[in-house]
């Protein structure tokens, strides 16, 4: 049984599991990142537990528990690690009552953030991947794009890139990607995990300030297109991707207008990993 | 509610509703006519036009501003419009 609280900049986890995988995947991605006693101040308490009764022995199941209470339908026992990282998501997605929580991969070159947000199969996350793997942009988060409203700067968030589908073997063919364990037949498909890299790592409680605020579309084998959207359009689309902007209110429209109002919005559609790098390179590096 | 920013990028702005927490994209018309009858107890529809003359005259639909006035009914952030005989 493993029992560690993990400093996951910004917050605090706890995270308790009697499944040798998710010892495994903590141990292989989250090794760098600081572990407090267990009366530090806790965000988040999660558990993955093995299911109970028969469901322990029969067609094993997975159980995530959030503050001691079983929110989730179980889990192949064979996914538990993959549970926790769903389940972190959505603790973030869900519960923090301080900062805006969008959709939307987040990499920055020093203190200058790039926000890619887009719906599921846009294909950010491989063009996350690709930037910080192949392009040296530093990882922020693959996933949540988490806006302090006081600070007006995009937070770190440092955890591996879940990769699906097609996207995996894409990524196996960087020289820099660690990948973990491939799971298979899951809700999302095929997925695996790629290790944050290093200098992200290092630099994983250092804030950015969005420049760039980039919508992707993956379409195989599409001439690539750019377009420069208006602040109005891209707060639109942003705002359908947030998580939990009815929450925050006047603080969370305040915030996202003040970010936007630094930043240049655009379009884009790709067909194959070089042309969405080359989009990137030339909005960015104009 | 509130407004956000004029964005130069845009001939559009976003509209805060404090009491639903629902975001609203306006035109610059709507947006100039809202904010109008925010500042004003009372306006007539003449006064209104006066007003907005400016925007209007760019406007290739005459009734442009009766559309608008309209449209934001519809939406329900115009709630009521008192109309008088004389």
């Amino acid at each position: 049984m493993i029992d560690t609280v993990l400093h996951i900049f910004p917050f605090n986890v706890r995270i308790r599991s009697s499944f040798a995988g998710v010892a495994e995947h903590l141990d292989f991605f989250y090794s760098n990142h600081p572990r407090h006693g267990s009366d530090s101040f806790i965000d988040f308490d999660v558990q993955v537990l093995h299911g109970q009764g028969l469901r322990r022995w029969w067609h094993p199941q997975a159980r995530l528990l959030l503050d001691g209470k079983e929110s989730f339908f179980p889990l192949p026992a064979v996914q538990a690690a993959p549970m926790l990282e769903w389940g972190l998501n959505w603790c973030i997605a869900s519960r923090p009552l301080g900062y805006l929580v969008m959709h939307a991969g987040l990499l920055a070159q020093g203190d200058r953030a790039l926000m890619l947000p887009g719906v599921p199969g846009a294909g950010k996350s491989t063009l996350t991947a690709s930037l910080c793997l192949l392009e040296d942009w530093r990882l922020l988060s693959d996933e949540l794009a988490i806006l302090d409203p006081v600070s007006g700067l995009m937070q770190p968030h440092a955890r591996p890139i879940c990769l699906k589908n097609a996207s995996i073997e894409i990524a196996c063919g960087f020289p820099k990607t660690r990948l973990g364990r491939v799971y298979h037949d899951t809700r999302k498909g095929t997925i695996s995990h790629a290790a944050c890299p290093t200098a992200s790592m290092a630099a994983s409680s250092t804030p950015a300030r969005v420049q760039w605020v980039v919508f992707p579309r993956f379409e195989l084998d599409s001439p690539p297109r750019c377009e420069e959207i208006s602040r109005v359009e891209a707060f639109s689309m942003i705002s359908e991707q947030s998580f939990n902007r009815e929450r925050m209110g006047e603080v969370g429209f305040d915030a996202l207008c003040a970010m936007l109002t630094d930043a240049r919005c655009f379009q884009i559609v790709y067909g194959s990993t070089d042309a969405g790098l080359q989009l990137i390179h030339e909005i960015t590096q104009p | 509610m509130k407004f956000g920013p004029c964005w130069s990028c845009s001939d559009a702005v976003i509209l805060f509703d404090c009491h639903s927490g629902d975001y609203w994209v306006v035109s610059d018309l709507g947006f100039k006519l809202l904010r109008l009858l925010l500042t004003h107890a009372e306006m007539t529809h003449e006064a209104l036009a006066m007003q907005l003359a400016p925007d209007l005259a760019h406007e290739e639909n005459p009734a442009m501003l009766q559309l608008t006035m309209q449209s934001l009914m519809d939406n329900g952030l115009l709630q009521a419009v008192h109309c008088r005989a004389d």
